[in-house]
């Protein structure tokens, strides 16, 4: 018959115990809220597809442009913003944004209480007519655009886990289906501060955490840099207007050049 | 019905590649131990973080009622959650998989975890991880433009040190 060493069966039982205790430890942690209720069913979509923009112009214009500004951008001085650009917003994103705000899902002070004043129908109407309004100015040149910053939108870093920024937001940071949203000429001061949020897990409405993992991995001056490179995008706006300023003002010059490709704004159908 | 000679010897050849293929392919999967999943679950992809079991908070490695180590995953893009996975060597570990969005796979390196992951169902896997070290989990099935950047890592090692881990984490 086979003996067992009196020492070897302890040694045995205790890293049993030890595992099954560990465990069970760990998963009695406590059961916390979804990071957002938001779920893209077809009526949540239809609330998008059949929003009307008109209202939403007129909400706009009466209540987000005293912080949002009147061509989406923030009403501060640049260095100071801490609102989103909105113009050329994925209209999804910004309604899922506003219905975490109303769900105390995402807690910014000043949101929180506007939110209530407005129906998620608004919200809708808002959203889509932001939607139709071009992206943003750069407020950064891209001649100053990092190439760590560039290779880290375009390519991610492997070791660690961080996917390309492109991924999920557009090679031209136009967003993506269904809700994530666009980052051109996005402003380089509030890119920064979400950035940090998820850094800090101050802001924690992104479901299974993606964004508050992606930041964590990053350094500041990484942040900074892609601020500016997602800042920087929005210049091919400034080339769209001075063509359609061109096209206006009189006949098109002979050596005019070729207007650059406008990203396609994301649909969810 | 006449067959010319070097034709018949074609068809024989081509139908003895093609049975020594599947001979190969089953003495492979009866070695490794690999088979198909036989657990079929729905479950509703769009409010998966909203479910129970693929909350946000229960994702992770769980001890079931039998006392074996469950480990709980989602799939979306273009990463798995969690990222990094711990899990002691040679323990009997079952792993449920959703996605949250499009078809997904995983394989893990070096282990005979491979499994497509269907919007809709949860894919199950029961496995035992033999060799220690980390093992890199990468999505087979292409998934979108984040597809070549989608993989995460298991770290198996042993029962001390995933005891030790577990620890480390709760604190």
């Amino acid at each position: 018959m086979m003996q067992i060493k009196p020492i070897k069966m302890i040694k045995h039982t205790v890293l049993a115990l030890g595992l099954f205790a560990s465990v069970s430890l760990y998963t009695t942690s406590v059961y916390a809220a979804p990071s957002s209720n938001v779920v893209w069913t077809s009526e949540m979509r239809s609330l998008i597809k059949n929003a009307d923009a008109a209202n939403g112009k007129k909400i706009v214009d009466g209540f987000c442009v005293r912080c949002h500004g009147v061509d989406g951008s923030d009403i501060e001085p640049i260095e100071e913003e801490d609102t989103p650009y909105l113009f050329g917003q994925n209209p999804y994103s910004i309604l899922k944004q506003v219905i975490d705000f109303k769900d105390k899902k995402r807690k910014e002070r000043t949101m929180t209480a506007n939110v209530r004043k407005i129906t998620t129908e608004e919200a809708a109407d808002i959203a889509v007519y932001y939607a139709a309004q071009p992206l943003p100015m750069a407020t950064f040149k891209t001649s100053q655009v990092t190439a760590a910053a560039k290779k880290l939108a375009e390519k991610g870093d492997g070791t660690r886990f961080v996917p390309p920024c492109a991924g999920c937001h557009g090679q031209n940071g136009e967003g993506s289906i269904v809700d994530v949203p666009a980052l051109a000429g996005q402003s380089s001061s509030y890119f920064k501060l979400a950035m940090t949020e998820y850094q800090d897990g101050e802001r924690e409405n992104d479901i299974y955490s993606r964004m508050r993992f992606i930041a964590k991995q990053l350094t500041e001056q990484e942040i900074n840099e892609l601020a500016d490179y997602y800042a920087a995008i929005g210049e091919y706006n400034v080339k769209m207007k001075a063509l359609e300023k061109e096209e206006s003002d009189g006949p098109e010059a002979p050596d005019k050049p070729k207007a650059p490709k406008a990203p396609t704004k994301p649909t969810a159908d | 019905m006449h067959v010319d000679a070097t034709e018949k010897k074609w068809v024989i050849l081509s139908f003895a590649m093609a049975i020594a293929m599947m001979g190969i392919l089953t003495a492979y999967a009866l070695n490794k131990n690999i088979h198909p999943p036989s657990n079929v679950e729905i479950i509703d992809s769009t409010t998966l973080h909203l479910s129970d079991e693929f909350n946000e908070d229960n994702l992770g490695i769980k001890q079931a009622e039998d006392g074996s180590l469950t480990i709980t995953m989602v799939a979306a893009r273009y990463g798995f959650f969690p990222h990094n996975m711990t899990v002691p060597v040679d323990t009997p570990v079952k792993i449920r998989i959703a996605s949250a969005d499009v078809l997904h796979g995983i394989h893990t390196a070096n282990t005979n975890f491979n499994t497509m992951i269907v919007p809709g169902y949860i894919s199950e896997v029961n496995t035992t991880f033999r060799i220690k070290g980390k093992h890199p989990m990468f999505c087979n099935e292409y998934c979108g433009l984040g597809h070549d950047y989608m993989w995460s890592q298991l770290n198996v090692v042993s029962q001390e040190e995933f005891i030790a881990s577990l620890k480390k984490g709760d604190e």
